[in-house]
């Protein structure tokens, strides 16, 4: 056995050190099955957190792919993800709890490989918690961090779930052993240590998940949104003061459609049009989503008029003074959606300022960034 | 490190695991590369991230620092403080309690801290979030003091089944909730009646045997000292044999389970019984174990499983007597394990 020249004292020697941690859960079958709900919990949120991003920034060989139905689909992926994003909080926190007396191995590493796989941990490690914390926080849109917040989210993912795989892989052979109950002894108290972790994963999802589960509402205590309190009912991410649109007056207001036949209607002349009625959801990638009824002209039908091809996309552009989502792309897939608005109402009433007054985009399964609101301009792209 | 699988001897479910095993590592070390460089590359190479790069690894650097240094330590310092202040029948809804307390914590203090911080938009934070939390921290309060009680009255109700005189297997039938049972059966016949009886302390023999149900009869006495046969097993002999038999089979569980390889275990252990006015007891049992691990890098962790075994050691929670063991762990790879022998090294007996 190898001895170094700077060998610790007694005391501090790691053996010692890490038979200082009495409790008899720092074992491996506890690890496994944390590491297991752990491991699914992140797994969901990684593929969902990747639908969002192919939704809103598509790569240019999915962009025509893109599908509006599930007309929920955005709404359950996103509220998946922030609510096993908020399980992971306790999930990860009792892994590695589990698992922390072999910080203290020493000498830290015995071979090249030991080496990687610890820091191969230790990028699992940082990005998970970072990711956690970030994406904690933007639901409360709460950045006190230096860098951007969806792009670093986006790319910390994949090195979570990287390392994630490359952790698994050099603990094969320990979860193998532990996969199964009948092959490890009975530890005392770990039915109940994994009791409480689920009771914690159970209490943090049910005072929040009310923001995207309707019927979870009555308990959403401490969730950034309740899904019912709004002007008319329904939240907002931006309102007409931080859009610059408050003053918008519906008699000055012109909608403009470019295309082979482009023309210009008042907001009398569109509300002439036939009028559709849809009940469609207003969901977030922060994880709140209201449903509501909206009413108002078709855009496929503005399109028709426009004489605008089937497989024609559409860029809507908004009275908004600027910001990312000023103007806005829409694939034909959403565009000649039946149920895809130009909206003049919602659940009966004239949409409220803050709502995207005179009139807004709602389609199906789509990102609510992507809701365009304040809509002046549709122009047909070939 | 060798695959658990690959120990010489393995049996055949765990060679078919062994195969899974080796998919599972290939699969997921070239998986786990190629989506650790993509998200490297995307890092570096992200518009929106440019120049962002160093604050990004510092926050993450951070995180592991703030979470490994401070959070874990403050936990643990938690669960010491615990151990000491609440008694031991509570001890598990209270823990429980304070787990649900802490993730609920970790939700509601930064909505608390952002409550009128909305940016202008009151449709975002429209809750009274720190009165909400607080609430939150009430019912967990409550519901950790209905459970606790609950612990209290039914930790009452089995003494009272379990108290002196009620048969001993009068708790088999209930549904412990909390753990399994198990009950041993063994049964001693005397041997050494020379046709007087125990009519005089010198006139019988200490000799008796051993049985239980199918298995290989022990013939025992009592310890020479005790006017019993040197050449038979003794109460004292099998108590110390049985605590070391029972660490040796939970560190080899630990051992198999923790990927340490083990080639050989012999356990010279000893213990000591001390006679007083009322008879004696035993004051301490020894255990020696000395360990062959396949490979130096299993070292460490070989030696610090002795730990765990000691703890999870059914004997050794049992006897009130402290069991101290002073191991040491050499290194022999598994063929050389096999050249030499299943007996070469077990030089020492552990019972002389």
């Amino acid at each position: 056995m190898s001895r170094f020249p700077f060998a610790p004292p007694p005391a501090l020697r790691p053996e010692n050190i890490q038979a200082r941690f009495r409790s008899a859960l720092h074992e491996p079958r506890t690890a496994v099955v944390l590491g297991r709900w752990l491991g699914a919990a992140f797994l969901v949120c990684f593929l969902t957190g990747l639908i969002s991003h192919g939704l809103q920034d598509p790569p240019g060989w999915l962009r025509n792919h893109l599908p509006s139905r599930p007309v929920d689909g955005y709404r359950i992926t996103q509220g998946l993800h922030v609510i096993t994003g908020i399980a992971c909080i306790p999930l990860l926190a009792a892994k590695l709890w589990t698992v922390y007396p072999k910080l203290f191995t020493w000498p830290p590493a015995r071979s090249v490989l030991q080496a990687l796989e610890r820091l191969g941990i230790a990028l699992l490690l940082g990005s998970a918690v970072l990711l956690l914390f970030t994406g904690l926080l933007n639901t409360l849109q709460w950045y006190p961090w230096p860098f951007p917040f969806r792009q670093t989210h986006f790319w910390l993912a994949w090195i979570a779930i990287g390392g994630l795989l490359l952790h698994i892989a050099a603990k094969a052979p320990v979860i193998q052993e532990n996969w199964r109950r009948v092959r490890v002894p009975v530890v005392d108290g770990r039915r109940a240590f994994l009791t409480g972790v689920l009771l914690s994963v159970a209490a943090v999802t049910v005072v929040t998940a009310g923001q995207s589960v309707p019927w979870l509402r009555r308990f959403d205590l401490l969730a950034p949104r309740r899904p019912d309190l709004g002007p008319q009912g329904l939240p907002v991410n931006r309102t007409a003061v931080a859009a610059g649109t408050a003053q918008t007056s519906g008699a000055d207001w012109r909608l403009t459609v470019t295309g082979p036949r482009g023309y210009t209607l008042t907001l009398d002349e569109l509300a002439a049009l036939p009028q559709y009625t849809a009940q469609l959801p207003i969901a977030c990638v922060e994880g709140w989503s209201a449903s509501a009824h909206w009413t108002g002209v078709r855009v496929r039908d503005l399109l028709d008029r426009a004489g605008a091809p089937e497989s024609a996309r559409l860029r809507v552009v908004s009275l908004e003074q600027g910001g990312p989502y000023r103007t806005t792309e829409m694939e034909s897939s959403y565009a000649h959606d039946p149920l895809t608005l130009l909206a003049l109402r919602v659940n009966g009433e004239v949409l409220a300022a803050d709502h995207g007054f005179p009139a807004r985009i709602i389609a199906p399964n789509r990102p609510g960034v992507l809701q365009t609101k304040w809509v002046s301009r549709l122009e047909v792209l070939a | 490190m060798k695959a658990v699988s690959e120990v010489p001897g393995a049996v055949g479910t765990q060679r078919t695991g062994g195969m899974v095993t080796t998919v599972v590592r290939v699969v997921g070390l070239a998986g786990g590369l190629a989506l650790l460089g993509f998200g490297g590359y995307g890092l570096l190479t992200d518009q929106y991230v440019s120049g962002h790069q160093l604050q990004v690894a510092l926050w993450a650097a951070g995180a592991i620092v703030l979470h490994d240094g401070v959070w874990v330590p403050v936990l643990l310092a938690a669960g010491a403080l615990l151990a000491r202040l609440v008694p031991e029948v509570v001890r598990i809804p209270v823990r429980t309690g304070l787990m649900v307390a802490a993730a609920v914590s970790a939700v509601g203090i930064p909505a608390a801290l952002r409550e009128h911080d909305h940016n202008g938009n009151a449709t975002l934070l429209p809750l009274p979030y720190l009165r909400n939390w607080l609430l939150v921290l009430l019912v967990v309060a409550v519901l950790t003091g209905l459970a606790s009680a609950l612990t209290v009255l039914r930790d009452h109700g089995r003494r009272q089944q379990a108290r002196p005189g009620a048969r001993p297997h009068a708790a088999e039938g209930e549904k412990a909730a909390m753990a399994r049972t198990h009950s041993y059966r063994t049964e001693v016949g005397w041997t050494g009646n020379r046709g007087t009886g125990t009519s005089d302390y010198r006139s019988y023999d200490r000799s008796h045997d051993i049985d239980a149900d199918g298995r290989p009869r022990i013939q025992a006495s009592s310890d020479p000292a005790f006017r019993g046969d040197p050449a038979r097993w003794n109460p004292e002999l099998l108590l110390v044999a049985s605590v070391s038999e029972c660490h040796m089979l939970w560190y080899l569980h630990y051992c198999a389970v923790g990927g340490v390889v083990v080639t050989g275990y012999t356990d010279a252990a000893e213990g000591t019984m001390s006679e007083d006015e009322k008879g004696g007891r035993f004051t301490e049992v020894v255990l020696r174990p000395r360990v062959e691990v396949a490979s130096a890098e299993m070292v460490a962790r070989a030696e610090a499983l002795h730990a765990d075994a000691h703890r999870a050691c059914f004997i050794a929670n049992s006897v009130n007597f402290p069991v101290r063991h002073e191991g040491a762990v050499t290194v022999r790879s598994p063929s050389e394990a096999e050249e030499a022998g299943p007996e070469s090294g077990l030089t020492e007996s552990g019972t002389d």
